[in-house]
C-alpha cells in the first residue's frame, strides 16, 4: 500500500516537473508591451522631472535676467533687496574704490556739496556718495576702519528698505498655465489675483479654464487660495499654499450631466522668483484632491481624485 | 550557470534581451505549471502572463544560489500565481470532503503498461482532477509540501487535506486504469 502510494507520487513527479507544454504565439508581445507601459510610479517621476525642469528654467531665466540686465539697474536690485555676505564684499568694494579713484578730484569736490540733500531722498545716489565720501576719507583712514564704516550704513538702509516693503501690503496680477500628472491631462490657464494680507499671508483668487483636449471637455473655475510664505530671501519666496476651487463645466461632446459642480482642494509648495522690479516668475508643485469624483465628466477628467499639480506662470506685483 | 548569472543581472537593469532569453527558456516549462494548477489552457496563459510580469518585477529580490535556483524561484513564483487565481475565483471550496468513505486506492498496473502513456495524457489527468484534489496533489507532489504546510496555506484542516490527496491519488490510478483498458481494446 505505502510502497503503491510512492509509486504514484513519483510516476507523476518524474514524468510532469520536467514538461513542457506549446505556448500560444503573442504572449510575448503582451508581457512585452505590458513591461513597457508607464507605472503610477512612473508617471510621478515623470511629474518630479518636470517639476525639477520648470525650476531650473526659472533659475536659468533669473539666470539671463542678473547677465544682460545694465549694470546701473542691477546696483539698484542689488541694494533694493541686500548687499551680499559673504567674501565677495570686500572685492565689489575695491572695484568701487577704483572706479571711484579713477575719478578726477573735481568730480568728487561737485558731487560733496549734494551729500545733505540728495542722501533723504534717492538711495541710490545716497550709496555713491557714501562710498565716494568713503573713498576721499581712505586718505587719511586705514582700509579696516573703513569697511567697519561702512557696513553698518548699509546694513541701516537694507533695514529700511525692507521695512517699507513689509508695510505696504501689495497687491498682485497673474498668468499661470498648470496640469496634473496623468496621461491625457486637461490643460488649464488662469488669471490670478492676490492681495498680500499680513507679512507672510496673501489671499488669492481669479479665474481658471481647462480643456481636455481628447473628449472635448470644457471647464471654468474659480479658485480660492492662502499662501503662507515659508521663505523670503531676497528675490526668493518660497511659500505654502492651500485652496479650493469651484469647477463648472461648459462644454463636451457627449452627452453627460454638466450642470453638477465640482469641487477640488488643492495643496501646494511654490517657488515666486523676482525678476524686474514688478515682475515675478513662479511655479508650484502640489497634490490636487478631487471632491468626491461626482460627476461622470470628473471621472473622465482625471484618472484619480488624488493627484500631482504642477503650475507655473508670471506674476505683477503693484 | 554563468548565463543564468548574467540573464538574472540582464532583467534586473530591465534589458529587453535578456528578459526574453529568461521567456524563451523557461516560458514552456512553467506554462505547464500553471496548467497542472489551474487545468485550463486559456487560464493558464493568463497565470503564466501575470507570472513573467510578477518575475521581471522582482527579480531584484532573487538571490541566485546555484544551478536550478532561478528555476525553481521562478516555478514557485508561478504556483504562487495559480492559486492565487484559483483562491480569487473561490474554487477550493466547491470540494466536500466526506469523511466516510474512504475507498482504497486501485492497484498500479505493472511499470511497463503505463510506461507507455504520454507526458500530455498524464497531464490531462492531473488537470481533469476536481480543482481541490488538484491543488493538493500539486502541492504535495511537485512542491514537496507536508499536509501541515497544506492545510496552511489553502485555510483548510490537515485531515482535509490528507483526504484531498488521498482521493486525488484514487482517481488518477482509475484513470490510468482506463486508458490501459482502452489501449488494449
Amino acid at each position: 500500500m505505502k510502497k503503491n502510494e510512492d509509486e504514484i507520487a513519483e510516476l507523476f513527479r518524474s514524468r510532469l516537473s520536467q514538461h513542457e507544454m506549446p505556448l500560444k504565439k503573442d504572449l510575448w508581445e503582451d508581457i512585452e508591451s505590458e513591461l513597457s507601459k508607464p507605472s503610477s510610479k512612473r508617471i510621478y517621476l515623470a511629474a518630479f522631472v518636470a517639476l525639477a525642469a520648470v525650476f531650473i528654467l526659472l533659475f536659468a531665466c533669473s539666470a539671463a535676467v542678473m547677465l544682460f540686465v545694465p549694470k546701473e539697474s542691477m546696483n539698484n536690485v542689488a541694494m533694493k533687496s541686500s548687499l551680499p555676505k559673504t567674501g565677495k564684499h570686500p572685492i565689489v568694494f575695491k572695484t568701487v574704490k577704483e572706479e571711484v579713484a579713477c575719478v578726477d578730484q573735481q568730480v568728487v569736490d561737485v558731487v560733496e556739496p549734494k551729500l545733505p540733500t540728495s542722501a533723504e531722498d534717492n538711495h541710490a545716489k545716497e550709496m555713491t556718495i557714501s562710498q565716494t565720501d568713503s573713498v576721499s576719507a581712505s586718505k587719511v583712514e586705514s582700509e579696516s576702519a573703513m569697511l567697519s564704516k561702512f557696513y553698518p550704513e548699509s546694513e541701516k538702509k537694507r533695514h529700511i528698505l525692507s521695512d517699507n516693503m513689509r508695510t505696504k501690503k501689495r497687491w498682485s496680477v497673474g498668468v499661470l498655465a498648470s496640469i496634473e500628472a496623468q496621461l491625457h491631462s486637461p490643460m488649464t490657464i488662469g488669471l490670478s489675483v492676490g492681495k498680500q494680507l499680513t507679512d507672510k499671508i496673501t489671499l488669492e483668487s481669479g479665474l481658471r479654464y481647462s480643456h481636455l483636449q481628447s473628449d472635448n471637455i470644457n471647464s471654468i473655475g474659480i479658485p480660492l487660495k492662502v499662501n503662507y510664505d515659508l521663505i523670503n530671501k531676497q528675490d526668493i519666496d518660497f511659500y505654502l499654499s492651500a485652496g479650493v476651487m469651484v469647477e463648472k463645466n461648459l462644454s463636451t461632446s457627449s452627452s453627460l450631466d454638466i450642470d453638477k459642480l465640482e469641487c477640488s482642494l488643492t495643496s501646494a509648495v511654490g517657488l515666486q522668483y523676482k525678476i524686474a522690479d514688478n515682475l515675478s516668475i513662479f511655479a508650484e508643485s502640489g497634490v490636487v484632491y478631487h471632491l468626491g469624483n461626482q460627476t461622470a465628466i470628473s471621472a473622465i477628467k482625471y484618472d484619480n481624485s488624488l493627484n500631482l499639480n504642477i503650475a507655473c506662470g508670471v506674476k505683477f506685483v503693484y | 550557470m554563468e548565463e543564468e548569472i548574467e540573464l538574472v543581472n540582464g532583467c534586473r537593469v530591465g534589458d529587453n534581451i535578456a528578459r526574453k532569453r529568461l521567456y524563451t527558456l523557461y516560458s514552456k516549462r512553467l506554462l505547464s505549471v500553471c496548467y497542472r494548477y489551474v487545468g485550463d489552457i486559456d487560464v493558464a496563459h493568463d497565470v503564466l502572463h501575470d507570472g513573467f510580469i510578477n518575475i521581471y518585477k522582482s527579480i531584484s529580490k532573487f538571490s541566485y544560489r546555484g544551478e536550478g535556483s532561478l528555476l525553481f524561484w521562478m516555478n514557485r513564483i508561478m504556483a504562487n500565481a495559480s492559486l492565487d487565481y484559483l483562491q480569487k475565483k473561490k474554487k477550493m471550496q466547491e470540494v466536500i470532503v466526506s469523511e466516510e468513505d474512504l475507498p482504497d486506492i486501485p492497484e498500479l498496473p505493472e511499470s511497463q503498461m503505463y510506461g507507455r502513456i504520454t507526458d500530455e495524457e498524464l497531464m490531462s489527468f492531473v488537470a481533469q482532477l476536481p480543482i481541490g484534489y488538484r491543488t493538493v496533489f500539486n502541492l504535495y507532489v511537485f512542491e514537496g509540501n507536508s499536509h501541515k504546510e497544506i492545510a496552511a496555506k489553502l485555510h483548510i484542516n490537515e485531515h482535509s487535506s490528507t483526504s484531498q490527496y488521498y482521493r486525488a491519488k484514487c482517481m488518477l490510478v482509475k484513470r490510468i486504469k482506463e486508458y490501459i483498458r482502452n489501449e488494449e481494446k
